[in-house]
């Protein structure tokens, strides 16, 4: 009996180069950190050594009230910023989808703010919430200064402005996707539901919104892992105050690590962030992604 | 009054005429096909009877109630779609009862309704699936159901059956009629098929580039087309017309056709420049007939059997005639044929309309 060939070293010599990008460049550094995680490690006191802790910066992690405060804060930014980007991409959509003169241009001017680089649009935003001189003071009061507010410096309007400005940046991005859905709707659906006796409403309700759920849960994917990860607008806008008001769990890690030198401890929290997302995509893919991979052909 | 009338019925999109001066009148429980190639405006017209699309001039009054100013919903319609549009993302029972549910019917009803749709229609089976678990015949079929539990006055069809095979398309084009029979609603059925026009349609309205072109029953348009295009659009193969002229020599008619001259001693008009002589192929014997017939002479160029017919397709000078022949006759190719038309079989067009003459059972 001859053996027929074996396809598999030549599939290995195939997915090498796949292999090898993920591995030098997510694996080892994830591998690393996770090592990292496990040690105490002062940055700047190289004379205390490396000592082993095992799971010692996770259970210092769970009794930190910092970072549960941290926790606190980053959840409530992805949940608000999440919901009302959805809503507001939701209504981008439904306007740049429909024709009419200048829809061209529209489509454009609405990724404009998506295209600015964040830390661009922070620092803009944080002119815009200045005390003094911001725009956000000007529009609302004018020339009596004696009103002006200083936003940042309250802790609900700190954490309002962070959602806001991150609202303003990525709702088009949300808009985008959800456009995408909105393209492959059938025109005859809405002709047919028409005839059926479908008002407006009834017809973005029982048609429009039933069929833009797979686009409508991919925008909320992206949207909340992305969300997760944010840093540039709180390190510009407010450093994590007034307080800790707007101390994003990121922004903790980042302070721990780089600012107070505690790289294990620092390590350890960028990892409970990596595991939440890594849940939470999890948990998507599972979800979402089954009602995805049933999409609807029509 | 009908009781269903499209009067002067006019529709521009921009600056770009595609229905002009359309008028239509239908009586209560017809079938009415309308029938043109792709791009002839009729899908248009439907929708315009539909209410999903203004006209720009002209009045639509359907069981004697004009509803131009009616949206679809309150026009009492229903309408079958050539993707089907069924709503995917409910089940095939859900999809019957949106409609209903729509219009606030009490649940009773709603499930009378979908009980009988699904009798007549044999779809019992497909009530919990969904559209994408069904085969396009199935989809049609509850596309259907979702129009009949509606009970609306009238039905609209946009070409349902050209998304299936030709199988398919046959057993479902009988069924449609036997639907038809059984409701009695009037059914207004957009399609590009001329077989089904010919099978389904009591009226048929042929449609080219937004006008109306002829409107009769099927026999009346296949045995006295109103002009060189639908002479040439029904039939299948399709009529024999030769374009040229008529002229008078030795004080007889006669048609010119590139060198092809044929001596038309039936037709007493003088000459004109722009005429056209048809033929169907199945009108052309192979022997001499009784009736005062011409004659053509011709050289068999290709031999095709279809089976139940055979083709001949015969140069006679340097046009083509196709011949259709029942299987038992036996020809080969290159072998010279006389050809014989009865006077009563040509079909004579002048300046694009039917010439009508004396003799024969061609008078309209």
């Amino acid at each position: 009996m001859t053996r027929i060939k074996s396809d598999e070293p030549t599939g290995w010599f195939m997915i090498f180069p796949a292999l090898a990008f993920v591995g030098t460049l997510i694996l080892y550094p994830a591998v690393n950190s996770f090592t990292l995680s496990l040690h105490r490690i002062y940055m700047g006191l190289p004379a205390l050594g490396e000592p082993f802790v095992g799971i010692d910066n996770y259970l210092h992690l769970l009794q930190d009230p910092v970072a549960r405060q941290a926790f606190g804060v980053t959840f409530g930014f992805v949940i608000l910023s999440t919901i009302l980007e959805i809503i507001l991409g939701l209504g981008i959509a439904l306007v740049i989808h429909e024709h009419f003169k200048g829809r061209g241009w529209v489509r454009a001017a609405v990724l404009v703010p998506w295209a600015i680089p964040t830390v661009v649009a922070s620092q803009m935003w944080r002119f815009i919430f200045n005390d003094q001189y911001g725009l956000a003071n000007l529009v609302l009061f004018g020339d009596q200064v004696s009103l002006y507010v200083p936003w940042l410096a309250y802790p609900g309007y700190a954490f309002l402005a962070i959602v806001f400005a991150d609202v303003w940046k990525t709702a088009s991005f949300a808009g985008l996707l959800i456009l995408a859905g909105l393209q492959v709707i059938p025109e005859d659906c809405y002709d047919a539901a028409r005839i059926d006796g479908a008002n407006a409403w009834q017809r973005f309700w029982h048609v429009t919104l039933p069929l833009l759920k797979p686009a409508l849960l991919t925008a909320l994917l992206f949207r909340t892992i992305d969300a997760f990860r944010v840093f540039d607008l709180v390190f510009v806008m407010t450093q994590g105050g007034p307080g800790d008001a707007t101390q994003v769990i990121q922004f903790y890690g980042y302070k721990t690590l780089f600012t107070e030198g505690q790289v294990g401890y620092g390590t350890s929290i960028s990892m409970a962030v990596f595991a939440t997302i890594f849940i939470l995509s999890l948990f998507y893919i599972r979800t979402v992604g089954s009602s995805l991979l049933k999409r609807e052909t029509i | 009054m009908s009781w269903l009338e499209l009067t002067g019925i006019e529709k521009s999109f921009k600056d770009i005429a595609v229905l002009k001066d359309i008028s239509l009148q239908a009586s209560e429980g017809e079938f009415v096909v309308l029938l043109g190639p792709s791009g002839c405006g009729k899908s248009t017209l439907l929708r315009i009877i539909a209410g999903l699309e203004p006209q720009t001039q002209g009045t639509v009054s359907i069981g004697g109630r004009v509803v131009d100013h009616l949206s679809p919903r309150d026009r009492d319609i229903a309408m079958v779609f050539q993707q089907y549009a069924l709503y995917p993302h409910l089940t095939v029972r859900e999809n019957l009862a949106f409609g209903l549910t729509m219009r606030k019917e009490a649940p009773s009803v709603i499930k009378k309704r979908i009980q009988e749709a699904a009798d007549l229609l044999e779809i019992h089976d497909l009530l919990d699936r969904r559209p994408k678990e069904l085969s396009g015949g199935q989809r049609q079929r509850v596309a259907m159901g979702r129009a009949i539990v509606r009970k609306p006055k009238l039905f609209l069809f946009d070409e349902p059956l050209s998304n299936l095979d030709a199988r398919l398309r046959t057993s479902l084009r009988v069924e449609l009629k036997k639907l038809h029979q059984r409701l009695k609603t009037t059914m207004i059925y957009v399609t590009h098929d001329q077989v089904e026009a010919m099978t389904l349609g009591e009226k048929i309205m042929i449609l080219h580039e937004g006008k109306v072109q002829q409107i009769g029953t099927a026999r009346q348009i296949y045995d006295l087309p109103e002009n060189p295009f639908v002479a040439g659009f029904m039939g299948n193969p399709p009529m024999n017309l030769f374009q040229g002229s008529l002229g008078v020599s030795n004080g007889l008619t006669q048609f010119y056709s590139g060198d092809m001259v044929i001596p038309l001693p039936c037709v007493t008009m003088a000459s004109d420049a722009n005429a056209y002589l048809g033929v169907r192929p199945e009108d052309i014997l192979l022997k001499p007939s009784p009736a005062p017939a011409i004659t053509l002479s011709g050289t068999i160029e290709v031999v095709e059997n279809l089976g139940a017919d055979v083709l001949l397709y015969v140069t006679v000078v340097d046009q083509r005639v196709i011949v259709r022949m029942p299987p038992t006759i036996s020809k080969t190719p290159g072998e010279a044929v006389a050809m014989h038309i009865p006077e009563s079989c040509l079909h004579v067009f002048v300046n694009e309309h039917r010439l009508k003459w004396k003799s024969g059972m061609n008078e309209g």
